[in-house]
């Protein structure tokens, strides 16, 4: 190493890290010191003797959390290629961060780096370690992009392996698509068969990152400063946006003076996303008192000149050491629609008192609260009518004739003899020519939508674009008002159980034979029946779908006579189904009304599970809050390695309401025919997996009947340690 | 890889109306991606949609596919071939597509190494900025028409059941917790949880804590007169608050 002792003391990042304690690790870690001290010290102390003058061109922000193992920086050529960069006066700082990311290359965005040794750690919570790699992309949808969406607007995952790693990526990089799309993040998914190719893509993209940020940003601090400190402590801001925010405003004050939207506007141009900014307002003003804040206010504007701060009036009376606070985390944890209707001049201006909601905000929370279960009604009666809607079923350039599938059954729809009359009247204009009318029928039933739901209205008309700028699909618009819809008549024959005969045919194959007893058996219970002709008055529990689901889930274990060909395509539409319905098998691995109500795509209106909905929501903050770290430097959200408990999901996310649910690799395993079912990672990973603890494994009558939890005393304030029974709803468990 | 492997061989015809079907939704396919395309994937692409409940239509449309279902519209481009294809056209297309459609994937079939490298590097070659559209690399056509339909039916779930919406809410929710005020208040400097929590219950927000005077956090809580002046100075120094964190 040509680093001179001179260099080494006088290189600052060994004094933040050895402040942070990572440094400490560093350098007590014999195996992977040699890599990590060359780099870093090689090539940051030419740094330090160069330094940056002025403004850099951009930042990026190396993780050193868990640098030894995991992250990027631990690859000595990587991160000598990226500190290269900085003779291209990228100023490359190092941070241990709490968010799941090997680098920052924006205040927007991040990139992260994933192989088959390192996934199962970084993927997954601390104490969990999936073998299978589905699961691993599973939680990476579920938790990591969601606890990256909180900071970062944007994410880069790189995939680093052999071709059955980026297979078995690949398989699943739906669910990666769909839970990016859901948190509003733009997501760019990258495979890579080598490091070399990884290097490339960890340079290219901040090499992209230089092209639209160049210049940006002044010089950031080589150590972290308490402010940035204490900004990157709120959940939602990465080390960058703390700085950009330290760098918009004059005094750190300031900005927390400032009203929501100046906030935004003031590090719009640092690129931070508008969202960090909003859960940072949220949380500041987290637990704002209304007797104490214009007495508080007063003093503040005695100290510093707040803008407008002077029209504030002195409560001197209003305030006391140790009052109690008005708050309870019973309040705060009740969804409010105050939250989707973010109004951020008021909500955050001086005048929040004067504000209706500033009192009676109990009151009001639980009024919203009511508002909240409103809107879930709403939404249910949204399913609902688009239930209806989907019977209005169009001609189109379908594929029957081609495969001859003449007896696929509607299961789900026209059992309403009132529906199909009203179909029957309606017909498309004569005057078109078929396409057109096929088309006319298309808008006709988006146009329906709009009578049933307005929401569908506004749908429509903004997510719907012209497909087909030619006249013909223009005038297939203009046409579209038209009450007209197809004739459909589609003979539905149904078995005792329920179930159409045609249905069974297309899941079971050709001849409709059954080799094992199948979803059909199960699904032939009256309620099953019931479900089904409900299905149309939109009072049904979405069992079609069930046995749908159940049709395919079983399919595998029948004999398809129409050979290969057919086999791939119907495992296709296995996956599909699976992802689409639920499946009445899913019992066996925790199904609930929930996952039930979250797997049915038809929401019933009336139906019990919106309410269980919001239990679960309300219980799962609760669990968040109730089962935070105590370790104050780990953020709630969890970040693997930080702390364990944290980074479990009590219960399943919003996120899961699309979300596959096939449960097990097993599962998932012959559901397919790729080769890359389920990839076993590891051995150090399968171990640890193995090593845990399956509840199931443990025989019925070995496991333990009771719990050891604590309980209070009544008052909120002692705890006790007392024993009580699993099944009891009365006590938490510990974790 | 080949296309083939398919019985059919029959391509998708524009002009055959067909019974109806119960349907998820609308898949509106590119007649001219469509004459491109080899028979049988054509056949695998049919049926896929007709066992998923897809009605499959067929229009000179600008993107190869556009998924209609759960109020939401859903445009893709499938490249099948990329060894072949002008790879700049295929970004600039996909620019352009990404101005019209809000939902935009670009699915590409590269079933080799080169060929993922080939991508990657016409990518930011051609890429110029964040916030393009969505490239989806597959292995092969029936991976990435699976990935297609998948993508399609989560995007629309989601827009029917207002994810977006719910989760931001709950994220906003999330935040503010007692757990997380305190991480952040004890990172100021000479604040402990006591104090933190002696704060919360004075003074309240995180907003308030920093407009206060040294006097009036002495006046409303117990803190010692040195917590209150570092937490007041904390505010408004910057010599203090960007100096480097010890500890």
């Amino acid at each position: 190493m040509d680093v001179t002792f001179e260099e080494l003391l006088n290189y600052l990042p060994v004094e933040k890290n050895l402040k942070g304690g990572s440094m400490e690790a560093l350098l007590g870690n014999e195996a992977c010191s040699t890599a990590a001290e060359d780099a870093v010290f090689s090539s940051k102390s030419k740094q330090n003797c160069r330094s940056i003058d002025g403004c850099p061109e951009t930042i990026v922000i190396v993780n050193t959390h868990n640098f030894d193992t995991e992250m990027v920086i631990s690859r000595r050529s990587t991160y000598q290629k990226i500190l290269a960069f900085e003779k291209k006066g990228v100023q490359v700082i190092e941070r241990d961060l709490r968010q799941p990311v090997d680098i920052i290359v924006s205040a927007s965005a991040c990139l992260a780096w994933y192989d088959c040794k390192n996934i199962a750690k970084k993927a997954t919570a601390s104490d969990e370690a999936f073998s299978c790699l589905p699961q691993c992309v599973e939680n990476l949808a579920a938790n990591i992009l969601t606890s990256l969406s909180f900071a970062f607007s944007g994410c880069t995952l790189v995939f680093e392996g052999e071709s059955d790693f980026i297979a078995g990526i690949m398989e699943s990089s739906d669910e990666l698509y769909a839970a990016a799309a859901s948190l509003g993040m733009d997501i760019r998914i990258f495979y890579s068969y080598s490091s070399e190719m990884t290097d490339e893509i960890i340079l290219s993209c901040i090499e992209l990152s230089l092209r639209t940020s160049r210049g940006l940003f002044p010089k950031m601090h080589e150590t972290q400063t308490l402010a940035e400190s204490f900004l990157s402590a709120f959940p939602s801001i990465n080390p960058l946006s703390a700085h950009a925010i330290l760098s918009s405003a004059g005094l750190l004050v300031e900005f927390l003076e400032w009203t929501h939207e100046r906030r935004i506007h003031a590090v719009q141009k640092y690129q931070v996303p508008d969202e960090s900014i909003t859960l940072l307002s949220a949380l500041s003003r987290f637990g704002e008192r209304e007797d104490s804040k214009s007495g508080m206010t007063d003093c503040s504007s005695s100290v510093s000149s707040a803008p407008g701060s002077e029209s504030l009036h002195f409560k001197s009376n209003s305030v006391g050491t140790k009052r109690k606070t008005t708050w309870n985390t019973e309040n705060l944890n009740m969804p409010t629609n105050e939250l989707f209707d973010f109004d951020p001049p008021l909500t955050f201006s001086k005048d929040r008192p004067n504000h209706p909601r500033a009192s009676g905000l109990c009151d009001s929370r639980i009024s919203e609260d009511i508002d909240f279960f409103d809107e879930f009604g709403n939404s249910s009666l949204s399913f609902d009518t688009e239930l209806c809607v989907q019977r209005q079923s169009l001609d189109t350039y379908g594929t029957e004739d081609l495969f001859k599938v003449t007896e696929l059954c509607d299961y789900q729809m026209r059992k309403d003899p009132q529906m199909g009359n009203e179909l029957n009247k309606l017909e498309a204009p004569q005057c078109l020519r078929p396409r057109e009318r096929v088309y006319v029928r298309m808008m006709n039933k988006l146009d329906r939508k709009n009578n049933y739901s307005g929401n569908f209205k506004e749908d429509i008309t903004d997510e719907v674009i012209d497909i087909d700028d030619t006249p013909a699909t223009r005038k297939a618009f203009r046409n579209a008002k038209y009450k007209s819809f197809s004739t459909l008549e589609h003979a539905m024959e149904r078995s005792k159980t329920g179930v159409p005969k045609a249905a069974k045919k297309l899941f079971f194959g050709a001849s409709g034979l059954q080799e094992f007893p199948t979803t059909v058996d199960i699904d032939s219970s009256p309620d099953a029946c019931t479900s089904v002709r409900n299905h149309g008055q939109g009072s049904g529990q979405g069992m079609g779908q069930h046995l749908n689901a159940g049709f395919y889930h079983k399919k595998s274990q029948i004999k398809h006579k129409k050979g290969v060909t057919e086999e791939g395509v119907s495992e296709k539409v296995n996956c599909l189904s699976d992802l689409t319905v639920q499946d009445n098998n899913t019992a066996c691995y925790g199904e609930t009304p929930l996952s039930s109500a979250r797997q049915s795509t038809r929401l019933q209106q009336g139906s019990p599970w919106t309410i269980e909905f919001l239990n679960k929501m309300r219980e799962k903050s609760r669990s968040r809050q109730q089962f935070l770290p105590r370790d104050l430097s780990a953020p709630w959200h969890g970040y693997p390695g930080k702390s364990s408990e944290v980074t479990n999901r009590k219960s399943p996310s919003t996120i899961e309401f699309y979300k596959y649910q096939g449960n097990s690799c097993q599962e998932a395993g012959t559901r397919r025919k790729r080769p890359m079912k389920c990839i076993q990672l590891p051995a150090s990973t399968t171990e640890k997996a193995s090593d845990r603890f399956i509840p199931t494994w443990t025989p019925i009558d070995k496991r333990a009947k009771r719990v050891l939890s604590f309980a209070t005393n009544g008052n909120g304030g002692q705890t006790n340690l007392v024993w009580s029974d699993k099944n009891s709803h009365t006590l938490g468990r510990p974790y | 890889m080949s296309q083939g492997g398919f019985g059919g061989s029959m391509p998708l015809s524009n002009t055959t109306s067909l019974p109806t079907l119960c349907s998820n939704g609308v898949c509106v396919m590119s007649s001219t991606w469509r004459d491109a395309q080899n028979p049988s994937f054509l056949n695998f692409i049919s049926r896929f949609l007709n066992e998923s409940s897809f009605r499959l239509n067929i229009l000179p449309i600008a993107p190869d596919f556009i998924f209609i279902f759960g109020g939401l519209s859903v445009a893709f481009m499938f490249v099948t071939n990329w060894d072949v294809v002008d790879k700049e056209s295929i970004f600039r297309k996909a620019e352009k597509v990404k101005e019209q459609f809000a939902s935009f994937y670009v699915v590409i079939t590269l079933s080799s190494k080169e060929q993922n490298d080939s991508f990657i590097h016409s990518y930011f070659k051609y890429v110029v900025q964040p916030g393009g559209p969505t490239f989806v690399p597959v292995q092969d056509f029936e991976m990435g028409f699976e990935k297609i339909v998948k993508i399609a039916h989560a995007r629309g779930v989601c827009k029917r059941q207002g994810v977006l919406a719910k989760l931001k809410a709950e994220k906003e929710k999330s935040v503010q917790a007692m757990e997380i005020y305190q991480q952040v208040v004890t990172s100021i400097p000479g604040v402990d949880s006591h104090d933190a929590n002696v704060l919360y219950q004075t003074i309240g927000s995180i907003e308030a804590i920093a407009k206060s005077s040294k006097e009036y956090i002495l006046e409303t809580t117990d803190l010692s007169p040195t917590t209150a002046e570092t937490i007041t100075r904390f505010f408004r120094d910057p010599k203090f608050y960007l100096g480097p964190k010890i500890g």
